[in-house]
């Protein structure tokens, strides 16, 4: 090899690298839509992808049970000063799942953009008592997020009166991941344990998983039979802090031990708690982000799911609907969500 | 048929250039492994190229941990897949190999398809061919020995080390070798704003040949005696360095997040959390406090490259080379990280001292040993997505070899024993180089002491 070819093979492996830059950054991702016409006891669904895709279409029957159409997520401002003490408060087995609170919310807010979920905030201690003091009377549509182990005395303090308590019975969509939910609250004197927080939301104890010291104890092999597994691509197999939904108004997906499952929806009053399991880890917030966006509740039941190939093309699929509140989820990418939607037959069926 | 079979045949058998067939064989042996891959790091892949596919870029959203050159090229790799190919999903779960994520080990039940780990793979394909003819120049440059030059060629592309590293686990190693190697190349033909950036690029897909920094450094120095003709080489050199740098992270530096770039050197792994045991505190610290050491080693091995007096420039640069890469290797590393040391060492089998060869064999041992310490899981791709083997058979052999107590399983043993023997070869370049200097040493030591 001559010089001036040493030097050109240089030159383009570097511009190869350049080329690569340019694609990551500066061009615009692909063309995606999603689209859905209702007509009678059909859906007719329009999808198109100026890239390499294939879909999912989940078409499913909330039974009437509105999901959450705005996410607040709370970003706890002491969660780094009082972690060590919560996981002395909370003992060897139930020990919260680390999750910086700002990183883990601009992921999940990110994670449910992809997935059309784009009406996200976040709040602290602060917003979060005002947002729930301002839409208590009627929080339909509106759904809480925490992934901290601890709720400011403002809105939490382990008892049913709480605000907290009061804005979930009224139609509020509580999501808990990450540490047992309600075990402890926080004000300024600092940390305060909860004695009896499982029978409070739930009615009864023992039902979140806490078996284990170990969190690989909780992975399970065994899925939820209900096609929600399939549905929505979900991933996580760790069952810890899983809520055992026996005896309870709700659903469960994903994965289950011993009845504690990945994700559980449970009705309470006219709202709900959702309690996804496992660690904070890339397959926790997956399923997280597949469970709000896909706009599922305590009382869905999947009817149908297809799936199929839209690479560089517009594909046009008709589903046949018998469900009397059905809903359709569509995404693009399986478990690597590229885009998401879920559409809902407004009219009264 | 028989009459076309039997002519490619014939072509074959005589093809009359030994590196095409050499080419051939690393080119089939790759594609042979290539569907199989470490779960783990290829679900993180299909993660990072989402992100890319999203427009999130690289570090906008969970996934990428390096500096951003593997990143690109994935994000080319992107574009290629968008206009031209369709893959299909990437990865499923497999309900039952959830016992992976419950084994304690760094697997996961998310499995990708041997058509994505083909689309990861291939261009490193590529980049394993280049390093080994970039090899093979430097060889014939300082020999002039073609037969010398083809060993070298095969030692550096056949080498399990690159084989495991680039065909089954699909790490970016060998981008940072190639670049490595080209840098060599270009420092002698006297590119040094060429070198610069090829260098740059090298560190910057894996920061491992940033060891060798202070060799070439050294080098340039010796090679420009006429005033003021080093500095400006140099200089040169810093210029490529610095500009490709800047090039390569413009899209964080606008972003404001460079230091995203650099979250390799602290925690990438999200998850349990919990309460830290001063074991976990000393396993996480240890890495720095070896790396400190390591450098420190480096000044000491720089200052013996100052006083060197061998003549052979360029040789001398080579050696120096591998021994800082060695040093780098210091920290046990686990497969991947070799790949850097790999066409250096090939090099020096072949140019300087054949004795090494046993140094490449025990790597090679160690190498094929680690890597297959998972075939069980390796193989889920082609057994899930093909269905040329039966999952749970493969689930049942997972559990066997894991299976005893206090942690003393099949997997484990076999884990242990390769990683050794990896370590053992690395440290046994280290003995062979310093053996003669401190037999010299000694027996000065014992004539001063007799006179005394």
């Amino acid at each position: 090899m001559k010089i001036d070819r040493l030097a050109i093979t240089a030159v383009v492996l570097c511009a190869i690298v350049f080329i690569g830059e340019y694609t990551t950054y500066y061009t615009e991702p692909d063309d995606r839509e999603i689209d859905a016409a209702w007509n009678g006891n059909n859906v007719t669904l329009t999808l198109k992808s100026t890239g390499s895709d294939w879909y999912t279409a989940v078409l499913f029957d909330n039974n009437g049970s509105v999901p959450p159409e705005r996410l607040y997520i709370y970003t706890d401002p002491d969660y780094d000063r009082f972690y060590s003490e919560a996981c002395s408060i909370s003992g060897d087995r139930a020990f919260p799942s680390y999750a910086d609170q700002k990183s883990f919310a601009e992921e999940i807010a990110l994670s449910l953009k992809v997935r059309g979920f784009r009406d996200v905030s976040t709040v602290d201690d602060e917003g979060l008592a005002d947002i729930l003091k301002e839409t208590v009377e009627s929080p339909s549509k509106l759904g809480l997020l925490v992934s901290s182990f601890s709720l400011p005395s403002t809105v939490y303090s382990g008892g049913s009166d709480d605000l907290l308590m009061k804005w979930i019975r009224n139609g509020g969509s509580l999501y808990w991941a990450g540490s047992e939910i309600g075990k402890i609250y926080k004000d300024s004197d600092g940390l305060h344990k909860v004695d009896g927080n499982q029978t409070l939301f739930f009615g009864k104890d023992g039902v979140l998983n806490t078996s284990y010291e170990r969190p690989t104890e909780y992975v399970s092999t065994e899925v939820v039979d209900n096609m929600l597994f399939k549905a929505l691509a979900l991933r996580c197999g760790n069952t810890k802090f899983g809520l055992n939904i026996n005896g309870m108004d709700g659903i469960q997906a994903g994965f289950v031990q011993n009845g504690h499952a990945t994700v559980s929806i449970v009705s309470i009053g006219k709202g709900s708690i959702c309690i996804v399991g496992g660690i904070n880890n890339m397959e926790q917030r997956d399923d997280l982000c597949q469970t709000i966006a896909s706009g599922i509740t305590g009382k869905t039941v999947v009817e149908s799911i297809s799936n199929g190939d839209v690479t560089r093309k517009t594909v046009e699929r008709t589903i046949p609907v018998s469900c009397d509140d059905p809903y359709l989820y569509v995404y693009f990418g399986g478990i690597f969500v590229t885009q998401g939607k879920v559409m809902h037959d407004e009219r009264v069926r | 048929m028989s009459e076309f079979v039997d002519g490619i045949k014939t072509r074959f058998w005589n093809m009359s250039h030994p590196l095409l067939v050499l080419v051939v064989i690393g080119v089939l042996v790759r594609f042979l492994i290539m569907p199989f891959a470490y779960i783990y790091d290829s679900d993180y892949w299909a993660l990072v190229v989402r992100n890319i596919d999203v427009g999130a870029g690289l570090y906008e959203m969970y996934g990428y941990f390096y500096t951003p050159v593997w990143g690109y090229v994935l994000g080319l790799m992107n574009a290629i897949d968008n206009m031209f190919l369709d893959l299909g999903f990437y990865a499923v779960v497999i309900p039952d190999a959830m016992i992976l994520e419950g084994s304690g080990h760094q697997l996961t039940a998310t499995v990708t398809s041997p058509a994505f780990n083909y689309f990861t793979k291939i261009p490193l394909v590529f980049v394993d061919t280049l390093t080994a003819y970039f090899t093979y120049l430097l060889v014939m440059e300082h020999t002039g020995d073609r037969k010398r030059s083809i060993i070298a060629f095969g030692l550096a592309y056949l080498c399990p080390v690159v084989l495991g590293s680039a065909g089954i686990i699909g790490m970016p190693d060998s981008i940072s070798a190639m670049f490595m190697m080209l840098t060599l190349l270009l420092v002698f033909k006297e590119r040094m704003f060429l070198a610069g950036m090829c260098f740059s690029m090298s560190i910057l897909t894996k920061f491992f040949p940033i060891f060798m920094g202070l060799a070439l450094l050294v080098y340039i120095f010796k090679k420009y005696t006429e005033k003021g003709e080093a500095f400006k080489q140099m200089l040169m050199a810093f210029a490529g360095v610095l500009i490709t740098a800047i090039l390569i992270f413009l899209p964080q530096i606008i972003d404001g997040n460079l230091m995203e770039c650099f979250h390799f050197l602290t925690d990438r792994v999200d998850g349990a959390g919990g309460p830290t045991s001063p074991l976990d505190t000393f396993i996480n610290n240890s890495r720095v406090i070896c790396y400190i050491f390591i450098a420190i080693a480096i000044l000491f091995v720089t200052r013996q490259h100052i006083r060197s007096t061998e003549t052979d420039l360029e040789k001398d640069l080579m050696k120096y080379a591998l021994i800082t890469i060695t040093l780098s290797l210091m920290y046990p590393p686990t497969t991947q990280y070799i790949v850097t040391l790999v066409p250096l060492l090939a090099y020096y089998v072949t140019a300087i001292d054949h004795r090494f060869m046993l140094c490449w064999k025990v790597l090679a041992v160690g190498s094929a040993i680690t890597v297959l310490v998972t075939t069980t899981t390796m193989v889920l791709p082609v057994a899930e997505w093909w269905g040329l083997m039966d999952v749970n058979g493969l689930l049942e052999l997972f559990k066997a070899e894991n299976t005893g107590a206090n942690g003393i399983t099949f997997w484990n043993i076999h884990y242990v024993v390769g990683g050794a023997l990896q370590y053992l070869g690395v440290g046994l370049i280290f003995v062979m180089m310093y053996l003669p200097l401190i037999r010299t040493l000694r027996e000065r030591k014992a004539r001063t002491g007799k006179t005394d």
